[in-house]
C-alpha cells in the first residue's frame, strides 16, 4: 500500500495494518520534523510532490521491495503540506516472516523514497524566511 | 511544449507551476534544457542538477521528447 496524505499520518494504525499470521516480524520507520540542522532552526516544513509521479515512484519502490524480500504486508506513506517539529512526514511499515528481512526492506524502502520520489520541503525559519531543500547529493 | 515546474525551479521563474516552451519536433531532454535556461536564465545554475520526467519516468538528455507528453523539470529531491 502506498498513499500521499494532506493529513496526520496514524502509524499505529499503519502498524496494525501490516500485521500478518505468516509474519514474525515488523519494522516501522518514521521520519520526523527535526528542529536543528547544524546551527539553523527549523520552525515548520512544507512539504509538496508531483503527485502522479511520486504515487508512481512509490508503487515501483513497493513493488521493487517485494520483489526482493518475502514480505507479508508494506506502507509506504508521505505527508504533503505544512508539518510542524516533531511532526510524522513519512512511514514506512514492513512486516515479513523474520526480522533481517523486514529491517532490510525497511531500510531499503526509505532510502528509496528519498532518492526517487519527487517530494520537496521548504524550510520555515525563526525570522518567517524560506527555502526549498535541494541536497548536494541525494542522501 | 508544456514544462511543470516545482519547488526553488518555479521560485525562480516567479511562481509560475508550468512554462512554455517552443521545440522543435525531434527536440531531446538536452535541447529542453538548453532552452529552458535561455528563456529563464535565473536557472541556469539550478537546471544542471535536475532530473527531467517525461511521462512520470526520468529520461536521460538524449531522449526525444513525444510533443504529446507530460514533461516536469524535477530538482534534487528532499522528501522524507
Amino acid at each position: 500500500m502506498t498513499r500521499l496524505t494532506w493529513d496526520p499520518i496514524d502509524y499505529t494504525a499503519l502498524t496494525e495494518a501490516v500485521r500478518s499470521p505468516h509474519c514474525g516480524a515488523v519494522t516501522l520507520f518514521l521520519g520526523t520534523v527535526r528542529d536543528l540542522t547544524g546551527d539553523e532552526v527549523t520552525v515548520a516544513l512544507d512539504y509538496e510532490a508531483y503527485g502522479p509521479m511520486a504515487e508512481k515512484k512509490l508503487a515501483e519502490i513497493e513493488a521493487e521491495a517485494r520483489r526482493r524480500w518475502p514480505i507479508g504486508e508494506i506502507a509506504l506513506v508521505h505527508r504533503l503540506g505544512r508539518l510542524e517539529v516533531s511532526e510524522v512526514s513519512v512511514a514506512v511499515a514492513v512486516s515479513t516472516p523474520h526480522r533481517a528481512d523486514a529491517f532490510a526492506a525497511c531500510r531499503y524502502a526509505i532510502d528509496a523514497i528519498k532518492e526517487l520520489v519527487p517530494i520537496w520541503k521548504k524550510d520555515l525559519a525563526p525570522a518567517g524566511t524560506t527555502q526549498w531543500i535541494h541536497p548536494e547529493t541525494s542522501s | 511544449m508544456r514544462v511543470l515546474l516545482f519547488a526553488r525551479v518555479r521560485e525562480l521563474v516567479g511562481g509560475h507551476e508550468a512554462v512554455t516552451l517552443d521545440l522543435t519536433p525531434g527536440a531531446t531532454v538536452g535541447m529542453l534544457r538548453t532552452a529552458l535556461i535561455a528563456g529563464w536564465p535565473a536557472v541556469a545554475g539550478l537546471v544542471p542538477r535536475c532530473r527531467i520526467a517525461v511521462q512520470h519516468e526520468f529520461a536521460d538528455d538524449d531522449v526525444v521528447i513525444d510533443h504529446e507528453a507530460e514533461v516536469a523539470v524535477i530538482p534534487p529531491v528532499s522528501g522524507g
